[in-house]
């Protein structure tokens, strides 16, 4: 394809996006059932990412709010795969030769590099969406690096103009006068950031790597993954939807080869445990300020929390023991129940061998203070008293005396549910 | 010839293709009103703090008399063993005939700080199945944990042998240093102590971005591109979007407990090497003696099936079983096969050790 030909085909496809993107804002306005904007956005090298935010912007509200984070992700992929449609098309454009008759994996090899630099380029500038490292550590980092006030100012362009040649000077300054404990904090905190600086730096340095290695792999896998059944030599990736999804492949590919080894691991430590050092020196320097006002710090909070759990785990094995306690004592209540029970049956079939039964029997019985002489002198009595006091006593009964005395003076009513 | 074989006229065709699929997609979800989870009718008996116990309507007139208790992990909730009726492993336990209870954790929050693993095992769990065991007048309950509640339910089984009636464990961990474990590889080097100490809770969004993390190219961006495939309608979005609702809905992790787990798990291995101490006692597997049915997922990236089958020659049990089932971490909960094989599987073990 000739470079004429070439711009009039991108120029083309810009004129297919801001046609579509009108029949968008159509879509928006059947969708809200409103009327049109009066205004219609001004042409825009990326249309296709200005009609989804203009569509989010429309109707993001209507949706619900457990929807509408998806729509959001699904919106963001959508111009993500539209930015990568953008950016390869015109890298392909670009090395593309109409005249070359070599098969087309040779011309992509052929002219590799080109397309190489340009999506590579795209890939590992931290301003564009499809960076997919950038998105995921937007989403990911946010609350972590989220209230950092007394640091968060000292980024790393800061730190990489004027401020970076003296800093070690300056670390290594010692500390004089009456301030000299705020300036050992201040100098602490300031190596703690330039630890995490460093950190941040190899560990970028390693997702540059993954990156680039995803291209090479997208090279190799792109000359021999599309393989139609009926031809012998390979055939290229015809639709975008597929060198995506190869690219998200070689992507995934390249990562699992780096995440793997020690040296990812340690980098991906350095970067998550010099982060909370920053953060946890932030906490200690704001808890100074805090105290200073007589607010309520963190430490004193943590300190009540730890107090009201040691609390709780007291109470509960105090209220297991008393549980443990009471079904002892219940269990004993039912034992002498069911003996004397088991003595008046006997009594009632032979009243003149009861007195000595009744003796007998109670004397095995656990319950310590079962009045076995009372029992045994009213012995039709008791009858009813036991037969009533079994649920009543279940309930209520925290001891053996009470176990006891709901024994001797049963409510009368419990009398007919006993009968 | 043009590299990639990519001609403008049908780079346009595509995408405007692709846009009108997305337009009707995102007219779909803007029908889509409410995400419902967990359609099982199920009752709340027992509740203590954030923690609420579960028991499920039995199905079936005898339901195995001894009921079964699920201890999911403390990460992500519960729900996803019955996400929606045609998905739900619950609703096909109680369809085989079983009686189901389970814990939902809840959310912990600040006031939960200092939660230990003693707290949630000796405490919570040992709570609950005491509560169960009460109501159906029996000494001990089976138990099914899964993933990081199948290793809490071995520490129980461990520690309260008399307790557990059979084990049934789902994909969980057991030897946590295994050479495939990615999430182990990248927790050893990392300051625990300093994280818990500076986090306090360590928040559940941590915990998202490092699952992604595990595969970022296919987890944060091709997935919502072969969502927009799938949004033709309200019921096929609203199955997506329960997925989605549920890989982000992540409770937040008590800091003492969640230092424990990866100091004691993850760093020292200690569940394998009898170095894991829950309140004032060191669990020691040895001391399964009980039935156990282990279920491990043949391409399982968070739980490699390693990590898992190491389970075997860590415990004492004479009647020892396994079961592979072939898909991931999540697709044993949702898949297809999932519903018919797992659920019928745990029953048929189940039942066979009734008496």
């Amino acid at each position: 394809m000739t470079e004429p030909a070439n711009a009039s085909a991108v120029a083309h496809w810009l004129q297919i996006q801001q046609q579509y993107l009108e029949m968008w804002l159509s879509l928006a306005q059947q969708l809200l059932e409103t009327t049109t904007p009066s205004t219609k956005p001004n042409q825009s090298p990326s249309p296709w990412s200005e009609m989804l935010e203009l569509y989010w912007q429309t109707l993001g509200p209507s949706f619900t709010p457990e929807v509408r984070t998806i729509v959001r992700k699904l919106i963001d992929q959508s111009k993500n795969f539209s930015q990568f449609n953008n950016t390869l098309l015109e890298a392909v454009q670009k090395t593309a030769n109409s005249d070359q008759p070599a098969p087309w994996f040779n011309v992509w090899n052929a002219n590799f590099n080109d397309v190489y630099n340009n999506f590579s380029k795209f890939l590992l500038e931290g301003d564009n969406s499809l960076n997919i490292w950038q998105s995921l550590h937007s989403n990911g980092w946010r609350m972590m690096m989220f209230n950092m006030p007394f640091l968060s100012s000292l980024n790393s362009t800061t730190l990489s103009g004027g401020m970076q040649e003296n800093l070690e000077k300056l670390l290594s300054m010692p500390t004089l006068g009456y301030t000299r404990e705020w300036q050992v904090k201040w100098q602490e905190g300031l190596k703690h950031w330039q630890a995490f600086q460093t950190a941040q730096q190899e560990y970028s340095e390693i997702l540059n790597k993954i990156s680039l290695r995803s291209i090479e792999l997208l090279r190799e896998k792109s000359s021999s993954s599309f393989a139609e059944e009926n031809e012998t030599t390979p055939s290229p990736p015809k639709t975008m939807r597929k060198i995506y999804d190869l690219w998200v492949e070689c992507g995934e590919q390249a990562y699992a080869e780096f995440v793997c080894t020690e040296e990812y691991a340690q980098a991906n430590a350095n970067l998550i445990n010099t982060l909370m050092a920053c953060k946890h020196y932030e906490q200690q320097m704001t808890d100074s300020w805090l105290s200073l006002l007589n607010m309520p710090t963190r430490k004193e909070l943590d300190t009540f929390s730890l107090r009201m759990q040691q609390m709780r785990r007291e109470l509960k094995i105090l209220q297991a023991k008393q549980s443990t306690n009471e079904i002892d004592i219940l269990t004993c209540q039912i034992n002498g129940l069911r003996a004397e029970l088991e003595t008046l049956k006997a009594a009632k079939a032979n009243p003149t061998s009861v007195a000595t039964t009744m003796t007998t029997k109670l004397a095995v019985i656990p319950v310590k203070s079962v009045p076995a002489s009372k029992s045994a002198t009213t012995p039709k009595k008791t009858t009813k008293k036991s037969m009533m006091v079994l649920p009543d006593s279940s309930s209520n009964s925290t001891s053996s005396t009470s176990a006891t005395s709901s024994m001797s003076t049963p409510p009368s009513t419990s009398d007919k549910q006993g009968e | 010839m043009s590299l990639f074989n990519l001609r403008p006229d049908q780079v346009v065709q595509e995408i405007l293709e692709f846009n009108k699929k997305l337009g009707e997609g995102l007219k779909t979800l803007s029908e889509v009103q409410e995400i419902d989870v967990g359609s099982t009718p199920k009752e709340q008996i027992y509740q203590e703090d954030k923690l609420v116990l579960y028991r499920y309507k039995p199905k079936v007139d005898k339901p195995n008399p001894v009921p079964i208790l699920i201890v999911y992990a403390l990460v992500n909730r519960p729900y996803m063993m019955d996400l929606q009726p045609d998905r739900s492993l619950i609703k096909n336990l109680l369809e085989a005939g079983q009686d189901i209870y389970m814990i939902d954790w809840g959310y912990p929050n600040k006031v939960d700080r200092f939660l230990t693993l003693a707290d949630y095992i000796n405490g919570y769990m040992h709570r609950c199945i005491k509560n169960i065991c009460k109501r159906h007048g029996l000494n001990k309950i089976n138990l099914l944990g899964v993933c990081q509640g199948g290793t809490l339910s071995l520490c129980y089984s461990a520690l309260y042998p008399e307790q557990v009636k059979n084990l049934v464990t789902m994909v969980t961990p057991v030897d946590f240093k295994t050479p495939d474990n990615l999430l182990s590889l990248w927790v050893q080097k990392l300051n625990i102590d300093l994280l818990v100490d500076t986090l306090g809770n360590v928040p559940g969004e941590l915990l998202n971005w490092t699952f992604l993390s595990m595969k970022p190219f296919r987890l944060t961006g091709q997935k919502y591109l072969d969502m927009v495939d799938n949004l033709h309608d309200v019921e096929t979005a609203k199955n997506f979007l329960r997925m989605e609702k549920w890989i982000f809905d992540s409770p937040d992790q008590a800091g003492e407990a969640f230092r424990q787990f990866m100091k004691d798990f993850f760093q020292q291995n200690g569940l394998i090497e009898g170095k894991v101490i829950i309140g004032e006692k060191r669990v020691e597997l040895k001391n399964i003696h009980i039935p156990v049915l282990n279920i491990y997922a043949t391409e399982d990236h968070l739980v490699p099936p390693s990590a898992s089958l190491a389970l075997k020659k860590h415990i004492a049990t004479q009647d020892y079983t396994e079961f592979a089932f072939r898909g991931g971490h999540i697709g044993i909960y949702v898949s297809q096969r999932a519903q018919k094989e797992i659920p019928s599987t745990i029953g048929r073990w189940l039942d066979a050790r009734r008496s």
